[in-house]
């Protein structure tokens, strides 16, 4: 049993090192594109980083070349090349910066246009010129693209996120509270309600139905358990009828010493499809890993406290004016809910089955267990 | 009620604040009678611990009476008189169960925030700031106590405020960082700071069997205090000598045993180092000032202990790694596992084995909180502890109130530390008129 026990930790472990390491996976195909179009990006900043000195340090042998003779206006257009160099090799990945090659082409072009038009035009020069900087505008308009599409590529891929708590009850215990996911909305703060779908009783239903709370209004979608194996994992996924793609899993195994267990959660949102689910998917990326760890440590404190530390309902003086400004963005039943609070104030109130203490199926965590002795 | 509440750097107000109500089945409401301004609460008034919010109500030192349970608390009625530790510890998770009550798990709505300072997140801390979670402190007429069936220890009717009140932190504190030098038979242990912590150091430190120790500080009634109340063997002044030198000098050339320092981020230093911090500080290049610290590493003997009471919140710079790492020293702190101690420390307070009450120098009302920051904090009138009667509502004009408590009320409770602090009703409005003015017992 020990040894069972002790396997499972680290494979647990293995699996959340892997799931670190490779935050994003992706195939090989579109990684190695994306490389190449950051390594002529690259190549691209070190190129208007060496023509702005050419421009900033010798403008008048620059433009003898070209056949301009501005040095003033040369110096100027150095002083943008290099900014623009700069901030590509910064960050290689970002495709506004390499777009504002491209802008300059075309400022550079125009001058050059511009150039043909003085009556002491030396048009031979001028239109070498014209020749090398439209060369020079294509290859930039490719490599923009190029990243634009990996970066478009990057924000759609899958997001994986993947935590672990340990909670001091045995295994089964906790599979069984986890097992009716009507009991999530009790620590999850962004989930409102969650109820089993086909008229089934809670411990049978797979499929179930979800309201959690976004930032404007709610949002409701539908899950069905894939997989259960008592006292070690539920799965589950959301079902066609969602537009939201995720999956999730959560794992039930021993802790070193046989000291309770340790919970992984790890969610998968899928990436692909339109605009809109990238922006999600973006919004997750930043999000919910620390939102998560916050939900986990509220489980492991209903579960090993019986309630939900919060201050919310608590006295104060006058707040600044920041704070209070947080407050009213944040209505108050959302804001108690948020606490997973009993708030006593009856304009507060919520469903029971949210409130520590307050229903049936939260009496087994009231009691104060392994309280000083 | 009334609550003493923090709006920014050197800037606490008594403000009347909404009353406090049980929030989860494991709270209880009481009604304090006696709080007090910890040395630590300087560091909130002096702006160097971050997460506060304007309107937050200090104070982590008070007792009081239980004046409302919710149904998850079995252990206390309405009406018991208890003292409340000031780490919040749920008494039930990894920690806990280890005697690691100032690491409980369970009892910091914003974990996530220390996390992102620390790494990892220590408990909920009445009062002190939002890194802590927040919770509203004892600076006022009732607190909210959560998980009020684990901390709250009750007291017997015969035992004056005063003689237990300082249960709630700074006896515990005083005794762990003794605690935690591993003092043995003819131990020599150097105190940085004489504060009440350090006070409660030297006490501890001799209890526990340390043949000398020796109490470093700059002011001269601090230092008496040590000698003459807390029974230190030897006091050092450090601005009028080379501390390092004597005491090299006291344990032939070996240095001091253990090394507790209990002044934390705020250390005042002479010389080149306090200039260097001062600077460094100015800059925002570091968040502490580690002089006591970096001291004590120094002065402290090969294989010996340095333990730290001393609050420090961020960052300190220049720690002497390579004293530490070539001198073999172990360095022990944390926050005070308040939990471990009460039982212990309270029979030896019955038993008149110990009397904390001695460090108490300024009893005032709750609402003259802000002065009574100014004094402590600028060491006015020899201030080394204030008591503050959130009970006796000073229904006094200002300037009369004034007179009261520096000028007239001298002597009148001269009594107050010397004869076992038992001068006190609780609560009694008639008692706390007679204990408003300053003792002056040394």
């Amino acid at each position: 049993m020990a040894n069972a026990g002790s396997d499972s930790w680290d494979e647990g472990r293995t699996r959340q090192l892997a799931a670190r390491s490779g935050n994003v996976p992706r195939s090989s195909n579109t990684a190695r594109s994306s490389d190449d179009a950051v390594r002529l990006a690259r190549a691209l900043g070190w190129f208007s980083i060496g023509l702005g000195a050419a421009e900033l340090v010798v403008p008048r042998a620059l433009g003898r070349v070209v056949g301009i003779q501005r040095p003033g206006t040369m110096r100027a257009l150095g002083l943008r090349e290099l900014a623009a160099g700069a901030a590509i090799l910064t960050r290689p990945r970002e495709p506004a910066f390499l777009w504002s090659r491209v802008a300059g082409d075309a400022l550079d072009l125009a001058l050059l246009g511009a150039a043909f038009g003085a009556r002491d035009a030396r048009r031979g020069r001028l239109t070498a010129a014209l020749g090398t900087v439209a060369a020079v505008t294509a290859v930039d308009v490719v490599a923009s693209r190029r990243l634009s599409a990996a970066s478009l590529d990057r924000q759609a891929a899958p997001v994986e996120i993947s935590l672990s708590v340990a909670v001091d009850r045995g295994a089964e215990e906790l599979y069984r509270f986890w097992r009716n996911l009507a009991n999530l909305p009790r620590f999850m703060s962004s989930v409102r309600e969650v109820r089993p779908l086909d008229g089934l009783a809670p411990e049978q239903a797979r499929r179930w139905h979800w309201v959690g709370l976004a930032p404007v209004g709610s949002l409701e979608w539908e899950s069905e358990i894939t997989d259960e194996r008592p006292g070690e994992l539920i799965a589950w996924r959301s079902s066609s009828v969602t537009p939201l793609a995720f999956e999730g899993t959560v794992h039930f195994a021993a802790a070193p010493n046989g000291e309770g267990t340790l919970v992984r959660l790890r969610m998968r949102y899928a990436g692909g499809g339109g605009a809109a689910t990238a922006a999600v998917a973006r919004m997750l990326r930043q999000l919910p890993r620390q939102q998560m760890k916050a939900e986990l440590r509220r489980f492991k404190q209903l579960i090993e406290t019986g309630e939900i530390a919060t201050i919310d309902g608590q006295p104060s003086g006058a707040r600044g004016p920041t704070v209070r400004w947080f407050q009213r963005l944040i209505p108050p039943t959302k804001k108690s809910r948020l606490a997973g609070s009993g708030d006593q104030d009856a304009s507060h109130s919520r469903q029971p089955s949210a409130r520590a203490g307050g229903a049936p199926s939260a009496e087994r965590y009231t009691t104060a267990e392994g309280a000083q002795s | 009620m009334k609550a003493n509440c923090w709006y920014g750097t050197t800037d606490v107000r008594v403000e009347n604040v909404a009353d406090p109500h049980i929030i989860n089945p494991r709270d209880a409401i009481v009604r304090i009678t006696s709080t007090a301004i910890c040395g630590s609460d300087l560091h909130l008034y002096d702006g160097y611990i971050p997460t506060m919010q304007q309107g937050d109500i200090l104070g982590h030192e008070f007792m009081g009476e239980v004046m409302e349970v919710g149904p998850g608390v079995s252990n206390l009625k309405v009406g018991d008189r208890v003292v409340v530790p000031f780490p919040i510890a749920c008494g039930a998770c990894f920690f806990c169960k280890r005697n690691l009550w100032s690491l409980c798990e369970n009892t910091n709505p914003n974990a996530v925030l220390a996390e992102k300072l620390w790494g990892r997140s220590p408990c909920g801390i009445f009062g002190y700031s939002h890194l802590v979670g927040g919770y509203a402190g004892g600076q006022a007429e009732y607190a909210r106590v959560p998980f009020a069936d684990v901390g709250p220890i009750k007291i017997e009717d015969g035992l004056s405020d005063e003689q237990v009140l300082f249960l709630s932190d700074i006896l515990p504190t005083g005794y762990m960082a003794a605690e935690n030098c591993r003092i043995q038979r003819g131990d020599t242990v150097a105190v940085w700071g004489c504060g009440p912590v350090g006070q409660f150091a030297i006490v501890s430190a001799k209890l526990l069997g340390a043949e000398r120790v020796i109490a470093i500080d700059r002011f001269e009634e601090r230092l008496r205090m040590a000698r003459e109340r807390a029974g230190a063997d030897l006091t050092l002044d450090y601005s009028a000598v080379d501390i390092n030198e004597v005491l090299d000098d006291l344990t032939g050339g070996r240095g001091p045993d253990a090394c507790i320092d209990a002044v934390g981020m705020e250390a005042h230093l002479p010389g080149v180092w306090g200039l260097y911090d001062r600077a460094k500080k100015a800059m925002r290049l570091e968040t502490d000032r580690g002089g006591a610290l970096r001291q004590a590493i120094q002065a402290c003997r090969n294989g010996g202990v340095v333990s730290v009471p001393g609050v420090y919140g961020g960052l300190i710079d220049s720690m002497p790694m390579g004293a530490f790492v070539n001198k073999a020293l172990t360095l022990v702190s944390g926050q005070t596992h308040v939990h471990r101690y009460l039982r212990p420390l309270l029979e030896r307070i019955q038993k008149g084995e110990l009397d904390p009450s001695f460090i108490i120098t300024h009893r005032l009302a709750l609402d003259e909180a802000p002065q009574a920051y100014e004094i402590f904090k600028h060491k006015q009138q020899e201030c080394v502890k204030v008591v503050l009667k959130p009970a006796e509502r000073s229904a006094r004009a200002p300037s009369e109130r004034h007179d009261n408590v520096f000028g007239s009320g001298n002597g009148r409770s001269a009594n107050g530390g010397s004869n076992g602090g038992g001068t006190e009703q609780v609560g009694g409005a008639a008692a706390g008129a007679a204990a408003t003015g300053r003792t002056t017992t040394h």
